[in-house]
């Protein structure tokens, strides 16, 4: 089963913090100024954020959920879950939502959950917050974030002008007369697992000296094996194939059009898989927010980051329909149908 | 759509194409060098939105000519 509706719940608020040093494609020198250029074009990344080192994706989350918490008014002790999703987490053990529950200060009921989904996650840790929350008359963190930058390595063209850092927070609460539905279509494929991967520092392969050895896989791209590795051309064809599927599966069983979408939130991949996915189901793009230009491929967090950059107006001053998909490293995609009824949205935070 | 249709409306996905440089008759791999990465997920996209098709690489490199990828494609056209 990939489908899943949930009721009684409701988003009352989403913030984001990204870092305020910002990288600047053009500048990137390891490739020559023709491709730096058409990098840009074909994927529409501008300029994206670095955290500074020692920053991590629970830092910039936690600046989020503070902020968006004293917004909402929000006791802490009415707080019961807290998900973090990332695939850069402070430790591999412990659960960083340990971490984050002591340092936001809520009580000691809490429940605090890690999910390990790249750019997926938004769309799945979302699915697994709503429904939690739909039988409980309680209030719940999601907190979602990465950091890749300290993933990537420079001398890879593959990978290095396409990530940057963000981290977000959205709050969801029981709310039992509320009409408005979740629904979730959510798939994997596992066979591609190897399509973006960081192949050492789990018990697979352990860390090692080998670890840290630069390999040259092809020209211009040059990697260790604790690097994120991705194989762009599966990545994107796997896009293709399968997102724009998704997208008509969930409105089918929604029972709902194209038209009846305020604005479509895509991971923020590239430009040119999320022009594609629109013209071939033929999404006017004025509903599909782009938020690349400034912040490249945040993983998890593009797509909360996107309505807060772009969107944020719309859904403090109106109610919206949005339909959301995340696809990425699993590989795992999913996406959602959720209507938004005048939330809280900080302006953007900068650290 | 025919090949010449076709002709022109690959020559418009790509910026670094001079149009009406290509013919029915024009070798893949006389265009070696254009074929980067970049340029073949294009090529693959166009496949998509305009043909339903999901193509891969070899169905680029394995056709001759244009009229070659064209066939390849539209052998795939509408698949899911």
């Amino acid at each position: 089963m990939s489908f899943i509706k949930t009721s009684n719940v409701k988003i009352s608020g989403i913030s984001s913090c990204v870092p305020k040093n910002i990288v600047h494609v053009s500048e990137y020198h390891w490739v020559k100024k023709k491709l730096r250029e058409k990098i840009i074009e074909t994927t529409g990344i501008i300029e994206k954020r670095h955290v500074d080192k020692g920053t991590t994706t629970s830092d910039l989350c936690l600046i989020a959920a503070e902020k968006l918490i004293s917004e909402l008014n929000w006791d802490k002790n009415e707080i019961s879950i807290l998900i973090f999703v990332s695939v850069t987490p402070d430790y591999i053990s412990p659960s960083t939502s340990n971490i984050l529950q002591y340092k936001l200060g809520l009580n000691k009921d809490t429940i605090c959950i890690d999910i390990n989904q790249a750019c997926s996650g938004y769309v799945y840790g979302l699915s697994v917050i709503t429904k939690f929350l739909s039988v409980e008359n309680k209030k719940g963190l999601l907190l979602v974030g990465d950091t890749n930058s300290y993933r990537i390595s420079y001398r890879d063209k593959l990978t290095y002008p396409i990530f940057g850092d963000a981290g977000t927070a959205t709050a969801v609460e029981y709310c039992e007369n509320d009409n408005a539905n979740f629904y979730f279509n959510l798939k994997s494929d596992g066979s591609g697992y190897s399509d973006i991967i960081i192949k050492d520092g789990g018990v697979r392969n352990f860390f090692s000296k080998d670890s840290l050895k630069y390999v040259k896989y092809e020209e211009g791209v040059i990697r260790s094996n604790i690097h994120t590795s991705m194989n762009g051309l599966n990545v994107f064809k796997f896009a293709l194939r399968e997102v724009p599927t998704s997208i008509s599966d969930i409105l089918e069983y929604a029972k709902l059009s194209i038209n009846d979408i305020d604005y479509f939130v895509l991971h923020q991949a590239n430009s040119l898989i999320n022009k594609s996915i629109c013209r071939f189901l033929n999404i006017n793009q004025d509903k599909v927010p782009n938020s690349l230009d400034k912040f490249g491929n945040t993983v998890s967090a593009s797509i909360p980051l996107t309505i807060v950059s772009e969107l944020r107006n719309q859904v403090v001053t109106d109610n919206q329909k949005l339909l959301i998909a995340g696809f990425g490293a699993g590989l795992s995609w999913g996406c959602a149908l959720l209507d938004t009824s005048k939330i809280k949205c900080p302006e953007l935070i900068e650290l | 759509m025919d090949v010449y249709l076709f002709i022109e409306k690959f020559e418009n996905e790509f910026n670094d194409l001079p149009k009406g440089l290509l013919k029915p008759d024009t070798k893949i791999m006389d265009m070696k060098e254009w074929w980067d990465s970049l340029n073949v997920m294009i090529a693959i996209a166009f496949a998509k939105i305009e043909f339903g098709a999901n193509i891969e690489k070899n169905d680029i490199f394995e056709a001759n000519t244009i009229n070659d990828l064209f066939n390849n494609i539209l052998k795939k056209a509408n698949t899911k």
